[in-house]
């Protein structure tokens, strides 16, 4: 009466043979979820030949807050705090991919002052955000504390901006639908544009830094290398698809907002290798700061919301919208279906990160364990937009 | 020659470390719990109720209007209307 019981360990690990090593084996370790370089709790089950990569899988929702459905549950205006929770690093992009998103659904005209200091906090956001991601990529390849130091000094300018027009530093609830909250004085204003004049001096000195440094150059060059046709295939966007190649930013293909009236470029990259991505940041916040001392020059004084818009009670016509921007990370998009109550019906969030994520196995495989964390720390993720 | 970046950077390190004493823009840490930096005036603080004089129940301005509960993201706000009508702080009657 015995009967062979197969246990659940055995079913779901098949013993793993490598056939070309003799006796070879795979090795099966778990990263993360408390794993310094992960950026938050994200685990990867990675199965090594040695120190080699063989297979990779991610595994997330450690941080999962149920976003989209108390979106669906909450007033319109009510999301508007939720958006900064998502990518906590670039709230104020959050907040204008949102605002945008309920414009289209409504039909909201916004003056031009809110859109000059839309914009102008957008590209602040940008360059807070590569400035940091730089250091903390830096900071995962060995460079502990200096380089990330050097950038949060400079981060630390910018959220004394945000903190002095929105009253918070990270969790600004700035923006409302059609307009802003709060108008910016000119003491502000004057007061940014002094900061951004000496961000060139910081960029000069942090790509001395690090961009002609050896190891860096031997850690990056060559690790995680992407194909267009993948990067396109999988839905990647932003720097990170800028990095293989291929020619699609936001700004330029949408020409949402203002972005129209400014000249500035769009830097690509040539082998979607880590370092260059590693560039394309450092090459975008120079152009994020050509783009704000335009937007400095031409702001004129004026209104900075739309007077017609009840915001509360906010009831938009039945439809559906999808507004998006280029964040920091990548398309950033919000999908709203309205049926003409207080809540939205749908609400849905394009999370750059997350589908950034999505190529991690493509790009790891083959690599060591420690150009894992290097590949993961040049995708840019921030876990509360990864699972929301 | 190979090493020439890192020493490059080994001299960004040095002028910020020697640029720490003498450059008031390379030096922004505060000694924290004796310094502090201001806030601005913008600053979003914890919400508090105002009052009149020097008892919050009697001098309460909070007329219960019910918006901030309306508004309130996270909906923790409740707010229970009082029924009488008894005459505020300052000697109005309440509505």
């Amino acid at each position: 009466m015995s009967a062979t019981v197969q246990t659940l360990e055995a079913m779901e690990r098949p013993p793993v043979s490598m056939g070309s090593r003799l006796e070879g084996e795979l090795l099966e370790v778990s990263m993360g979820p408390q794993h310094p370089s992960t950026h938050g709790v994200f685990r990867m089950n990675v199965a090594l030949d040695g120190e080699i990569v063989r297979k990779l899988k991610p595994v997330f929702g450690y941080l999962h807050r149920n976003h989209e459905k108390i979106g669906e549950n909450t007033s319109y205006l009510g999301s508007m705090p939720y958006t900064d929770r998502l990518d906590y690093f670039c709230s104020m992009t959050n907040n204008w991919a949102y605002a945008l998103s309920v414009e289209k659904l409504a039909g909201i005209q916004v003056p031009e002052r809110a859109e000059y200091l839309r914009i102008i906090l957008a590209e602040l956001t940008r360059l807070q955000n590569h400035a940091s991601l730089l250091g903390f990529l830096l900071n995962d390849m060995g460079a502990w504390g200096t380089p990330l130091m050097y950038a949060f000094r400079e981060r630390e300018k910018i959220l004394d901006l945000f903190e002095s027009l929105s009253g918070s530093r990270m969790m600004c609830d700035y923006m409302r639908f059609g307009g802003c909250r709060v108008d910016a004085s000119d003491d502000w204003l004057v007061g940014a544009k002094k900061i951004v004049d000496r961000f060139p001096k910081f960029l000069d000195e942090f790509e001395e830094l690090i961009l002609g440094n050896e190891i860096v150059i031997g850690r990056t060059q060559n690790v995680g290398k992407v194909s267009a046709e993948l990067a396109i295939n999988a839905g990647v966007t932003g720097p990170m698809l800028r990095a293989c190649g291929v020619n699609y930013d936001l700004r330029k293909v949408d020409g949402y907002g203002y972005y129209p009236h400014f000249k500035f470029r769009i830097p690509l990259g040539e082998h979607g290798d880590t370092y260059d991505r590693l560039m394309m940041r450092a090459l975008e916040m120079r152009e994020s700061v050509s783009i704000l001392q335009q937007a400095f020059a031409q702001i004129q004084p004026g209104p900075v919301l739309n007077p017609k818009v009840k915001i509360r009670a906010f009831r938009p016509p039945i439809g559906e919208a999808y507004g998006r921007i280029e964040g920091p990370k990548g398309e950033l998009g919000f999908y709203l279906i309205s049926d003409g109550g207080p809540n939205p019906y749908r609400y849905r969030v394009r999370p750059p990160s997350f589908i950034n994520l999505t190529i991690l196995e493509d790009m790891c495989l083959g690599h060591t364990v420690a150009d894992v964390m290097v590949i993961l720390g040049s995708v840019d993720i921030v876990m509360g937009e990864v699972d929301r | 020659m190979i090493g020439s970046g890192i020493l490059k950077g080994m001299a960004v390190t040095a002028r910020n470390f020697v640029g720490s004493y003498f450059e008031k823009d390379r030096l922004i840490t505060v000694q924290y719990p004796e310094e502090r930096n201001p806030l601005p005036e913008n600053y979003r603080n914890f919400p508090f109720l105002i009052y009149d004089g020097d008892d919050p129940h009697a001098g309460l301005r909070c007329v219960a209007c019910k918006i901030c509960e309306k508004e309130c993201p996270p909906q923790c706000i409740y707010i229970v209307k009082s029924d009488d009508k008894k005459p505020d702080y300052m000697g109005k009657p309440q509505l």
